[in-house]
């Protein structure tokens, strides 16, 4: 490879681009997992909520260790059907087993943990870790009062 | 006294690069002021793009692909939480102000005039209504930047340069991916070289030189095309790029649709039926053939299709007195809405960069919203500026490319939908053409009444 071509310049930098990219995702997977599922479930947090406001319909948000599960409410046979499910990548799993998020009209309306319970405080915060290790930590705080939510800065 | 050396240098590169580090400077000090200001600005469409994995048949990957790229390397490398500021970041200050560069570039190909491109650029950079796009999970910008960097790299390959065929042929693969009305282009680019060069290629070496690179550029753009046809058709058994056609033209034939004439296809006058009963709403009625029909969303597209198509068909009258007005919303209006929580206060005067919006802002208002400056802007002057360079061809070939990029634009978004404001988004990818070969014109025409004064002036002292 001719080092003083252009062409030959940008090849190279590309491959050595390439094999960093690579020999960091190995060195920092659960990292990358974690972040993975972080902003995916954020994500999809703001998609159901103003897809709730613009159909005028309720999703509810249903957290398992390992998944996700999205559910419609219909409104005809008052029942919660499956709209999406997500498994967590990379064997992250979410610290709050059975806690739920209820999205109604564009606005978040219910968080409960376990079966229905309440949850009292004026916020809640949903970590994430990796199964093995429990370590690093990343965490979505819950607003109960303002009916908002945010992604953690840092990681513990 | 001697100038030291670092002066010197200092002189040199600004003698050199000075115009080019204008606009970059101007594009910086606009785009940092807007960053701080402005947040991401998330329309309905964006939720529709945030997943690659969502896609159905209705998208196309390109802004996805985008954004999934980004997300890739913050997820790797942990830069932040903000996820939307991220994609913005990227759109405002790499694509957003590559475009700037870039016009500066092709506006002096087109003139020659280092200075007065650089005042090209410059005017791009105060493009209130571009600008806005930067801030918004929307295809338009990403675009924009694809459209350039094709055209560019597509006349390119008239100049001989050997990557030219391979990245133009990948760009316009990407453009067609992130915005399916680009889904033919590649046949106008290849159309417009024919008819610039029509005598080289049936009597000159034309296609012996460029045979090679036109090839490759149609196999890659021919690549993307059908790479996407075939996953619609494995996961969805569809072939094609978009299901999103009926979905535009049912803005035409809404107003009409109480005319379909039942009694002549039993099948559709059922869900012509239930479409009435919705009262003409396409998510309703989807909702409703999906759950008592057990309809997949591609079979749903294709009856959707060819109602609004029937109507097209058996009325064509109602749809072409339709089109003059959607081609005046296409054109004839230059809008704040997508940046509406802000346009308080960055139009408001307060400060210089303020001021400058709102100044630029009213010369493009008026620009467009008066019919003879708008003639003169889309048709008069790029017609004259065509005629003025028919003699050096190969800016003459390159202009025309603009324009025919400019034309195809709105010649599509105009036939294919009358969705008001939209129309409007849908002339955002080809805005910076659209000023540029209008201000590029102005400057030409004027330089040429100068030296033609002149030549007189000299004529008759002598």
């Amino acid at each position: 490879m001719n080092f003083r071509s252009k062409t030959g310049l940008v090849v190279w930098g590309l491959t050595l681009f390439s094999v960093f990219v690579v020999v960091f995702f190995f060195l920092s997977r659960e990292r990358f997992f974690l972040n993975r599922v972080v902003r995916n479930v954020d994500l999809r947090l703001l998609q159901f909520l103003k897809l709730s406001d613009k159909r005028n319909e309720s999703f509810k948000f249903h957290f398992s260790s390992g998944s996700l599960t999205i559910s419609n409410f219909h409104r005809d046979k008052e029942v919660w059907n499956v709209y999406l499910e997500y498994a967590f990548p990379g064997d992250i799993i979410s610290e709050l087993e059975n806690f739920e998020v209820i999205f109604h009209d564009g606005e978040l309306t219910s968080l409960t943990l376990g079966h229905g319970k309440k949850i009292l405080q004026p916020y809640v915060i949903l970590f994430f870790y990796p199964k093995e290790r429990m370590a690093p930590k990343k965490g979505i705080i819950f607003y109960e009062k303002v009916g908002d939510w945010r992604v953690l800065r840092k990681k513990t | 006294m001697r100038e030291s050396r670092g002066k010197r240098t200092l002189r040199t590169i600004l003698s050199a690069q000075g115009p080019f580090l204008a606009v970059l400077a101007s594009g910086l000090i606009t785009r940092i002021y807007l960053f701080l200001t402005v947040s991401p600005r998330i329309q309905t469409d964006s939720l529709t793009y945030l997943f690659l994995s969502d896609l159905t048949t209705m998208r196309t990957p390109g802004y996805s692909l985008f954004m999934e790229m980004l997300h890739f390397f913050n997820d790797l490398f942990s830069f932040t939480s903000n996820y939307f500021g991220l994609i913005v970041f990227v759109q405002v200050f790499f694509l957003g102000l590559g475009n700037s560069l870039l016009i500066y570039l092709f506006s002096k190909k087109l003139t020659g005039s280092r200075w007065f491109s650089m005042l090209v650029g410059i005017f791009y950079n105060c493009n209130y209504f571009i600008l806005g796009f930067e801030f918004n999970i929307l295809t338009e910008l990403l675009a924009t930047t694809l459209l350039l960097l094709t055209l560019l790299f597509y006349y390119q390959i008239f100049e001989g340069k050997k990557y030219a065929p391979y990245l133009a042929g990948i760009l316009s693969a990407l453009l067609l991916l992130t915005r399916p009305v680009f889904v033919v282009y590649f046949i106008a680019l290849i159309g417009t070289t024919t008819l610039v060069h029509f005598r080289k290629i049936f009597k000159g070496s034309f296609l012996k030189t460029h045979a090679k690179g036109l090839t490759l550029f149609l196999i890659l753009t021919l690549a993307g095309i059908g790479s996407w046809c075939m996953r619609n058709k494995i996961k969805f058994d569809y072939f094609g790029m978009s299901t999103v056609m009926p979905l535009q033209f049912r803005h035409y034939t809404k107003s009409f649709f109480h005319k379909y004439k039942m009694g002549e296809d039993v099948e559709l006058d059922r869900f012509v039926a239930i479409y009435r009963e919705e009262g003409l709403n396409t998510y309703n009625f989807q909702t409703r053939l999906e759950e008592e029909f057990n309809l997949t969303p591609v079979e749903f597209s294709r009856i959707y299709m060819k109602m609004n198509m029937r109507m097209i068909k058996d009325y064509p009258w109602d749809y072409i007195k339709q089109v003059p007005e959607s081609a005046e919303y296409y054109y004839k209006n230059y809008s704040s809405y997508w940046m509406t929580p802000y346009n308080k206060k960055l139009l408001s005067k307060r400060d210089p960069i303020s001021w400058t919006f709102h100044f630029f802002f009213q010369i493009n208002t008026k620009l467009y919203r008066n019919l003879p400056s708008l003639l003169l802007m889309v048709l008069i002057l790029p017609a004259i500026f065509l005629f003025l360079i028919r003699k050096k061809q190969k800016i003459f070939h390159f202009l025309f490319l603009i324009i025919i990029t400019v034309n195809y634009n709105f010649a599509i978004s105009v036939l294919a939908t009358n969705s008001g404001i939209d129309n409007l988004r849908y002339r955002l990818p080809v805005e910076p053409l659209i000023v540029l070969v209008f201000l590029n014109a102005l400057f030409v025409l004027v330089r040429e009444i100068v030296v033609h004064l002149k030549r007189k002036n000299a004529h008759q002292d002598a």
